[in-house]
């Protein structure tokens, strides 16, 4: 019992120092929000004014959430490893407690850049009117924490690798992908006034998602980070 | 492992279920055994589901294969399940690739265009992306241990995401392929099979036949893999 | 003209098939044995 408490107080300082690290600088936040700013512009010059179906704005939408989220999350791991704080951590925690903390890291991370795309992504896009905002706001919600739980594992694999930012992408868009197409749908069905309940079923794909990585994660997550 | 008379009674298989794919006749109403039903639109060209969907099911075999020895191989560390790995998921290529390719030859002519995102096309395009994003990451890793691990536990995470695929695809997309969302003949994760007994008889040999000779070049693979792992350790 | 013929025979479509993976196993067969050469000259 008293082990758990322990793990449970060192996952708490963790996540804490992450955050005041990542406040410090406000490095990754500060970047993030630029690169959303510059991609939305960008979709918004091709667009040039032209009426866009809903099907399309709803995938333009998740292409600039995963771009951003592989540019954000990719880092969590590599920061480590440059700053040769990996060895401190590794003699000093558990090393479920590590991920806990980089993946709760991770979840916040996402859902306030997701959040902010999503608002900036209503307002800015005249033609992407939001008919069931619920339906929108949960796939956001599930997809960031899918979204942060499949990069969390993915960013622990890579940061031991040679090539740390390109390989990124390549390694998650495959397992990514059954998450982007639901959330996709999701979005597509807000835009069109679908009820609550019609996408439950993407809900729950969402969830399980997010469950069978994070369940996979922690029994993978001890091989890959002690070397 | 493999007996000089089960490799000649294997080439006899392939070679037999190759001649009657092609040698059995079409009539659109078969009398007889040996003749096989001609189907309006499909006519000739429904032969390739002897030579096709095998490439498709062997390229899963393989992965199934590469993820169950990934699992091994971070249980036991043992450079052998590592081989086993990398030779099934070379070979998983291969056949990703001759389904892909003979899948679209065949979509050219029976839906009009090479490529049309259907659910199993989509799916077999992920799996070649999760194949290449495989050896990518293996040659990014210099230290021969990390890159096993790691590629293993990659592996692993690609391969509990792939029954998603069952569940989300057919709820995005249309389907062309049968037991498609939409099909008249009934809705299936996997193919149901509508066939007359000896189409799916000559079908099941020739499924079995392709595993069989998967088995048979995987085993040559993890072979001459084992041989330059002992022959560089040896040299050190 | 290419397409019109396979419309029209459409049995060499399935040849084509065959043809399509004998050659994907054969070049998969002929880079197995070139880096069994390469291993034997090492070996010696």
């Amino acid at each position: 019992m008293t082990s758990m408490k322990r793990s449970i107080t060192t996952t708490y300082y963790l996540v804490e120092k992450e955050i005041l690290s990542e406040f410090r600088t406000r490095y990754a936040l500060n970047a993030l929000m630029m690169f959303v700013v510059t991609t939305l512009s960008i979709i918004l010059f091709s667009l040039g004014g032209e009426t866009v179906p809903a099907d399309v704005l709803s995938g333009l939408l998740w292409i600039v959430i995963f771009f951003s989220a592989m540019s954000g999350l990719s880092r969590s791991f590599v920061a480590e490893e440059e700053r040769g704080t990996v060895m401190t951590l590794q003699l000093m925690t558990h090393s479920t407690s590590v991920f806990v903390g980089k993946l709760i890291y991770n979840c916040l991370l996402a859902l306030a850049l997701n959040i902010f795309i999503g608002l900036a992504y209503q307002v800015v896009v005249a033609d992407f009117v939001v008919r069931t905002q619920s339906i929108f706001w949960t796939a956001i919600i599930l997809g960031s924490i899918g979204l942060a739980s499949a990069s969390t594992i993915l960013a622990a694999i890579i940061a031991k690798a040679n090539t740390k930012g390109t390989l990124f992408p390549v390694l998650a868009f495959p397992i990514l992908l059954p998450l982007l197409l639901t959330a996709i749908n999701a979005t597509k069905m807000a835009a069109d006034g679908a009820y609550f309940g019609e996408s439950v079923k993407e809900f729950q794909i969402l969830v399980s998602f997010s469950v069978v990585i994070i369940t996979l994660s922690l029994l993978l997550f001890e091989h890959v980070w002690k070397d | 492992m493999f007996s000089p008379l089960s490799k000649i009674i294997l080439s006899v298989w392939i070679t037999v279920v190759l001649i009657l794919g092609f040698a059995m006749p079409m009539v659109p109403v078969p009398q007889h055994w040996y003749e096989l039903p001609l189907i309006p639109g499909l006519e000739e060209k429904a032969r390739n589901i002897i030579f096709h969907v095998p490439m498709a099911w062997t390229t899963m075999v393989a992965f199934a294969v590469s993820v169950v020895f990934s699992i091994r191989y971070l249980k036991t560390k043992n450079y052998v399940d590592e081989i086993r790995t990398v030779a099934a998921a070379g070979l998983g290529t291969m056949f990703c690739i001759l389904a892909t390719l003979t899948g679209s030859l065949w979509a050219k002519f029976n839906w009009g265009s090479f490529w049309n995102w259907d659910p199993r096309e989509t799916s077999i395009f992920i799996l070649l992306l999760i194949y290449s994003a495989y050896f990518a990451l293996r040659s990014a890793i210099d230290n021969e241990e990390k890159k096993a691990t790691l590629s293993s536990a990659y592996a692993i995470i690609a391969g509990a995401t792939t029954p998603f695929f069952i569940f989300v695809m057919p709820r995005v997309m249309k389907g062309l392929h049968p037991g498609s969302k939409g099909d008249e003949m009934g809705s299936a994760p996997v193919a149901q099979l509508h066939m007359p007994p000896n189409m799916l008889i000559l079908f099941l040999a020739s499924i079995f036949g392709f595993t069989m000779f998967f088995y048979w070049i995987y085993n040559l693979k993890v072979r001459s893999l084992l041989l330059e792992h002992t022959h560089q350790a040896s040299r050190h | 003209m290419i397409m019109d013929f396979f419309e029209k025979n459409q049995l060499y479509i399935a040849m084509l098939v065959v043809l399509i993976n004998w050659s994907g196993i054969l070049f998969y067969l002929f880079r197995l044995d070139s880096k069994i050469s390469k291993l034997e000259k090492s070996m010696r």
